[in-house]
């Protein structure tokens, strides 16, 4: 329903848009007056054609989509394995200088533009991937920490450390299944983070993705493509919630 | 975690500082060109050197850092206002209200924040004045940005709908918008001002982000965004490392603002 809503809209915004089919120089505040019309028509969304580019927008988004698809879920496994290790280390040593200083790197990295740390990954010859794993890390680690931690302390937990089991099956097998419905939720969660960093940072890097397609469109004006590229990217949104509610229920079901 | 706390304080402190009465330290205006110092060096006249219209960094940084601290929270609370309102209709009210708000809220978090932004600021003319294009960015990300909060203070409203003391305001006889603005929205009050804060950094960064792509504020007038746009020349930075300043500064204020407002709790 999302979906549907979020393309109605979209078609909707390319034809109220002030100075739809005009450049930019023609702009008047008039709005279109066909704009049911234009719902109606074809190509309008999924089969219009790029206005500076000259070309089908769902060629152009195909040509790009592996790129973005290559460096966001490359950044995202590094974000995620970095910063699962990271909390799970810290939550079962507790060590206050480790606490304080993963604070103030996660602090640091949120505080910094996504296109900033793009910039900083280029200077330090890094690949876009590697500015996304900075972007999505620090907004993981503290609730990953956190789901952990809040599984460290429990009586089952407890019991399995005095009959001396080993370290990592306790941490398989009694605190991972009971954090493991948050982790999933932060893990949808954190997808969109992902694909909305790829933008600045895909821009920046010169990298030829769906997000420097976006700002290249955004920067002429180019509706049909801004839309197709934004909807393609909340579908993805839409299927990882899903999943990640699915999988909920499954894991949280079989860890109860 | 105390001394993080109370050094964010003093670094927001100084910032406000330096943006109310940095102009004192610098002669130029901030929009003023200086061709013949295109590209300077810092100096005694230019304390962060020029750029590359030969306009004063310094006097340029402390310009956007007033827009953008005077801005972002003005944006904040008008998006904190909106989620506010729609929280409480929803909370309250429930049924069709609570449907239609929940909706809208699944609609706006599912869309990708920045793809969002992108397109609804390509919607609008990108070639206009600096006050106007302030205007459009700031209201864009207020209008985007509510959707949050509302889930959040909905939440909270709906939880003290049912409870003993609005049981009996409203057995004696209070009107729905009464109870709402007297008995409800002070006791969300917390989760409101919480919202407000969590959203200034948020509105920095996307500025930042969207300045720096050359779709935020529009020059001549300085923000913290497009001042970071020259840093898309990056290789100009080993030789030029005063262009960094205004990073620098956003950093710092976002940093201190988490450090001051939220991030300590967490870890304690």
């Amino acid at each position: 329903m999302i979906l549907t809503v979020s393309g109605l809209l979209g078609a909707a915004l390319i034809r109220f848009s002030p100075g739809y089919s005009a450049s930019e120089r023609q702009l008047d505040s008039r709005l279109s007056r066909s704009s049911l019309e234009a719902l109606r028509r074809e190509e309008t969304l999924f089969n219009g054609t790029s206005r500076i580019y000259k070309r089908p927008v769902m060629q152009l988004v195909g040509e790009r989509a592996a790129t973005t698809i290559r460096s966001v879920s490359l950044g995202w496994i590094v974000a995620w394995a970095f910063a699962f290790a990271l909390a799970a280390l810290l939550a079962a040593r507790r060590r206050m200088v480790a606490l304080v200083a993963s604070t103030l790197l996660s602090g640091a990295l949120l505080s910094v533009p996504s296109a900033v740390l793009a910039t900083i990954c280029l200077l330090l010859g890094l690949p876009p991937s590697a500015a996304i794993a900075a972007v999505v890390f620090p907004r993981v680690f503290p609730y990953l920490y956190e789901q952990i931690r809040a599984n460290v302390d429990l009586p089952h937990v407890t019991m399995a450390r005095s009959r001396g089991l080993e370290n990592s099956r306790i941490f398989f097998w009694h605190i991972l299944p009971g954090a493991v419905s948050g982790i999933l939720g932060l893990a949808a969660v954190s997808i969109p983070l992902a694909l909305g960093a790829s933008l600045p940072v895909e821009a920046l890097a010169d990298s030829p993705g769906l997000g420097q397609l976006a700002w290249r469109a955004a920067l002429g004006r180019d509706l049909p493509v801004l839309v197709v590229v934004t909807l393609l990217l909340t579908a993805v949104t839409v299927i990882a919630n899903l999943l990640s509610d699915i999988a909920i229920d499954r894991l949280g079901a079989r860890a109860r | 975690m105390r001394m993080l706390r109370t050094s964010g304080a003093v670094v927001l402190a100084v910032v406000v500082l330096l943006s109310l009465f940095g102009s004192v330290l610098t002669e130029h205006r901030y929009d003023a060109q200086y061709r013949e110092h295109a590209n300077a060096t810092p100096s005694h006249k230019f304390l962060l050197g020029a750029d590359e219209l030969g306009r004063d960094r310094f006097s340029r940084l402390v310009e956007a850092t007033r827009v953008s601290l005077l801005f972002a929270p003005v944006t904040a609370l008008l998006a904190t206002m909106l989620a506010s309102f729609i929280g409480l209709m929803a909370g309250f009210w429930g049924g069709w209200t609570d449907r239609i708000a929940r909706g809208s809220m699944d609609l706006f978090l599912s869309l990708p924040w920045i793809f969002l932004l992108l397109t609804l600021r390509a919607l609008l003319p990108l070639n206009t004045p600096g006050w106007k294009s302030l205007l459009i960015t700031f209201l864009l990300l207020a209008f985007a940005g509510w959707a949050y909060g509302a889930r959040v203070i909905r939440v909270n409203v709906a939880g003290l709908r049912d409870s003993p003391a609005i049981i009996q305001a409203r057995a004696c006889g209070l009107t729905d918008w009464r109870l709402m603005w007297s008995h409800i929205l002070p006791g969300v009050r917390p989760v409101v001002a919480a919202q407000f804060w969590i959203l200034v950094p948020v509105f920095l960064l996307t500025e930042a982000n969207l300045g720096m792509l050359g779709l935020g504020i529009s020059e001549p007038m300085p923000s913290l965004g497009n001042m970071l746009a020259d840093l898309q020349n990056y290789q100009k930075i080993a030789e030029a490392p005063w262009m960094l300043a205004p990073a620098i500064l956003l950093v710092l204020v976002v940093a201190s603002l988490h450090f001051v407002v939220s991030g300590t709790e967490t870890w304690e």
